[in-house]
């Protein structure tokens, strides 16, 4: 995964949202892995799961999104 | 998960405690427990149900009546179950105590170098291992297979076979994206919905920016005008002097002289106007702070409260207690005495001069704001005066002014006439240039401050429709996300259900008689259909069957996926399956096809029979995988001889399994070890 790959699939999503294919959206498979690992996590681990769990994917989504930016 | 080690403490028939090993050896990984019936097999399969869950499985009778009754006459109320198993390569030990109060309690520890550590959340964890809603699968009672019959068509059971499978976390992830994704959506149309008034304003801006254009274009072409009109208008008068008639000449000097007086007076009475409006400006304070003193503050001049407001105590007070030589209390205080000299030593330490200081401070202010009060009630009386006599005068002047009209129309001259008619006429029209050219200079004035206003609007609404911008990528950042979390799971389900249909046939075209088929739903329902198409009919031993396929399935798929290198969905498990009568309802034949197959399908298989079940080929298919093998011994008090003893051949040994004549009515649990037989 790298930025600028990222920024050209979400590019080109603004452009023609159909134009996007399972290739381009490839790209996002490491932040998804991250998630699916953070969403066990918590379940396991937290008592305010649900909570805790979308603030943790929200400051890891946002600060990835920053680096995008 | 396998099961380790399980501890029955006063539970059901075990009185005391019993305890066994689960066989956790690789290659031999059969458990048999042996029991006749009402000994406690189906209580070994509830006790590892209760102690996971806090609750036995619906077939299970008097579930209330958990404390073995022994123990119970004795005075015991509880009762416990431990449960050792091994997940993840880590041995946990799960302890649930039955409180004697109806109630239960479950502590989950995790054993480290023999030292237990606690888990929080030990419920979901348990969950996570082998959900609630699978567990009548993997802890199976194979006599009570009607209800079991539905659980494919259950939503909670869906959600279970898909936790199984691995899937609960990416699904979570999807609901979690599409949540935040909602909640941007939201923030964007409340912001764009603003920047919606920007288009507005920015028509309006346009709008007022002609509009000004317009006025500016009018005005010079309306200021032309005027100057003509007063050119001619001038022109007529100078006529009308110079025209020879002296009445003519004479009053119109006389107009002449009225309206430059009446416009000097129209001055004077604009400056009073601006002065009257500069006095309430420049004295609004102090007429509020006048009223509002006037209000609160007076109180400070009456003569029972002023120079008397206490602190803690005031020097006038201690000064009043000495002159009148009495305290307040009622004391005497005497010159001389002990009181006088108490009394005397406040003096001077009271806070009265800051309370003076303050007093004095609002005092003064209160008296400034009256004071400015009364200037203003001064100057705006002069005001008033000097604005009504100038209104006045102007009175006059309009009344001059028509006179002299009057004595202008009156002159019968035909062409004085005609001059005063033009000079009229003139005037109508200069006066309606004027009022034009008033009226637009103010209207541009107006539209000038609407687009200062709206520039500055705008200018605002450009920096949000950035932020906007930036939302809406976020938005469209996260949609793709979740568009490929969503098409990557879809992959995995679909291959799941590829996966478990075409196991499940497969098996069951080598056991079963008849063509069945697995059909699993994109929502994982599932159902077993035959040749026809038909559903399969409600035979005990064909559901049993395609019931204990199915969970082996299962079981084998997440052990499939144990070593999967996909972070994606979770690594697979391994499960155990414990079956109370696996064969119960099976014929010899299909009973051979099951115990040839089962071993194979999982890395765990505890087995609970009777005598009836072991019948057939049963132990010839299986032996050589038996790792561990127990009878239930049931325990009677009766004397030796009054019953029928049961016995259970296994090769060429008998083992007995009830003693009489024992001192307490229970069940033992007892290894028993073929080669050493």
């Amino acid at each position: 995964m790298s930025n600028q790959e990222i920024r050209r699939v979400v590019d080109k999503a603004i452009a023609n949202p159909d134009s996007v294919n399972d290739e381009d959206l490839a790209v996002f498979d490491v932040i998804l892995n991250d998630l699916t690992k953070t969403a066990k996590k918590h379940h396991l681990k937290e008592r305010q799961n649900d909570v805790g769990r979308r603030q943790e994917i929200n400051t890891y989504l946002d600060k990835i999104y920053k680096d995008l930016d | 998960m396998k099961l380790a080690k399980l501890k029955l403490w006063n539970f059901r028939q075990f009185y005391g405690e019993q305890e066994l090993e689960f066989s956790t050896d690789k290659d031999k990984h059969i458990t048999l427990i042996h029991g006749e019936n009402t000994v406690g097999k189906s209580t070994i399969l509830n006790a590892v149900m209760w102690c996971l869950y806090g609750r036995c499985l619906p077939n299970y009778d008097l579930q209330e009546d958990l404390v073995n009754h022994h123990a119970k006459n004795s005075g015991r109320r509880t009762c416990e179950v431990t449960l050792e198993f091994i997940w993840e390569e880590q041995l946990y030990s799960a302890r649930r105590v039955f409180n004697g109060d109806g109630n239960s309690t479950m502590k989950l520890h995790r054993i480290e170098d023999g030292n237990y550590r606690s888990i929080e959340r030990e419920k979901a964890l348990i969950n996570q291992i082998v959900p609630e809603d699978m567990a009548e699968y993997f802890f199976f009672e194979g006599e009570g297979l009607g209800r079991l019959g539905t659980l494919g068509a259950q939503r909670d059971a869906r959600e279970a076979i898909r936790t199984i499978l691995g899937f609960r976390y990416a699904q979570t992830v999807i609901d979690d994206l599409g949540r935040s994704e909602r909640k941007l959506i939201t923030e964007i149309r409340k912001r764009n919905k603003d920047i919606g008034i920007d288009v507005e304003d920015a028509n309006d801006l346009e709008g007022y920016q002609q509009a000004i254009i317009d006025l500016e274009d009018e005005l010079p072409t309306l200021e032309q005008t005027a100057k003509t009109e007063r050119k001619l208008y001038d022109k007529v008068v100078q006529e009308i002097k110079s025209s020879g008639y002296e009445e003519a000449e004479i009053a119109q000097r006389a107009i002449e002289k009225i309206e430059s007086d009446s416009n000097r007076n129209n001055l004077d009475i604009n400056s009073v106007l601006k002065e009257r409006q500069q006095l309430i400006g420049n004295y609004g304070w102090a007429v509020f702070g006048s009223v509002l003193a006037e209000k609160t503050l007076n109180f400070i001049d009456e003569s029972a409260v002023r120079g008397r407001i206490p602190a803690n105590f005031t020097d006038r007070l201690v000064e009043d207690i000495i002159e009148d030589e009495e305290c307040i209390c009622g004391r005497e205080v005497k010159l001389n005495t002990a009181a006088y000299d108490t009394i005397q030593s406040l003096r001077g330490t009271g806070s009265t001069n800051l309370i003076d200081e303050r007093l004095a401070k609002a005092r003064a202010q209160s008296e400034k704001s009256k004071g400015m009060f009364r200037e203003f009630l001064e100057r705006a009386k002069q005001t008033e005066e000097r604005l009504s006599n100038l209104q006045e005068k102007q009175t006059e002047y309009k009344q001059l002014l028509a006179e002299q009209k009057v004595v202008l129309d009156s002159i019968t001259q035909t062409d004085i006439q005609a001059l005063n008619k033009n000079k009229e006429s003139i005037y109508v029209r200069l006066s309606e240039v004027e009022t034009k050219i008033r009226t637009n200079k103010g209207r541009k004035k107006a539209y000038g401050d609407e687009v200062d206003k709206l520039n500055r609007k705008i200018r605002q609404n450009k920096s949000r429709s950035k932020v906007v911008e930036r939302m809406q990528r976020y938005e469209m950042f996260l949609q793709l996300l979740k568009r490929r979390c969503e098409s990557r799971l879809a992959k995995f389900e679909a291959d799941a259900i590829d996966d478990l249909q075409t196991s499940n046939s497969q098996i069951l075209s080598e056991i079963s008689r008849q063509d069945l088929r697995l059909v699993v739903e994109d929502d994982f329902s599932f159902r077993y259909i035959d040749e026809n198409e038909q559903e399969i009919g409600k035979s005990d031993g064909e559901r049993l069957l395609v019931n204990l396929v199915f969970v082996s399935c299962l079981i084998n798929f997440a052990r499939e996926r144990v070593k999967s290198e996909d972070e994606f969905v979770i690594k697979g498990t391994i499960a155990p399956f414990l079956i109370d009568a696996p064969f119960g309802n099976l014929d010899v034949s299909y009973k051979a096809r099951v115990a040839s197959y089962l071993p194979g399908s999982t890395d765990q298989l505890i087995f609970l029979l009777s005598s009836s079940h072991w019948k057939g080929d049963v132990d010839d298919l299986i032996k050589d995988q038996i790792g561990k093998e127990y009878i239930l011994i049931n325990h009677q008090t009766m004397p030796e001889g009054s019953r029928p003893g049961d016995y259970l051949e296994i090769g060429s040994t008998s083992y007995k399994l009830s003693e009489y004549g024992a001192p307490v009515r229970c069940t033992k649990i007892e290894e028993i070890d073929r080669e050493q037989t």
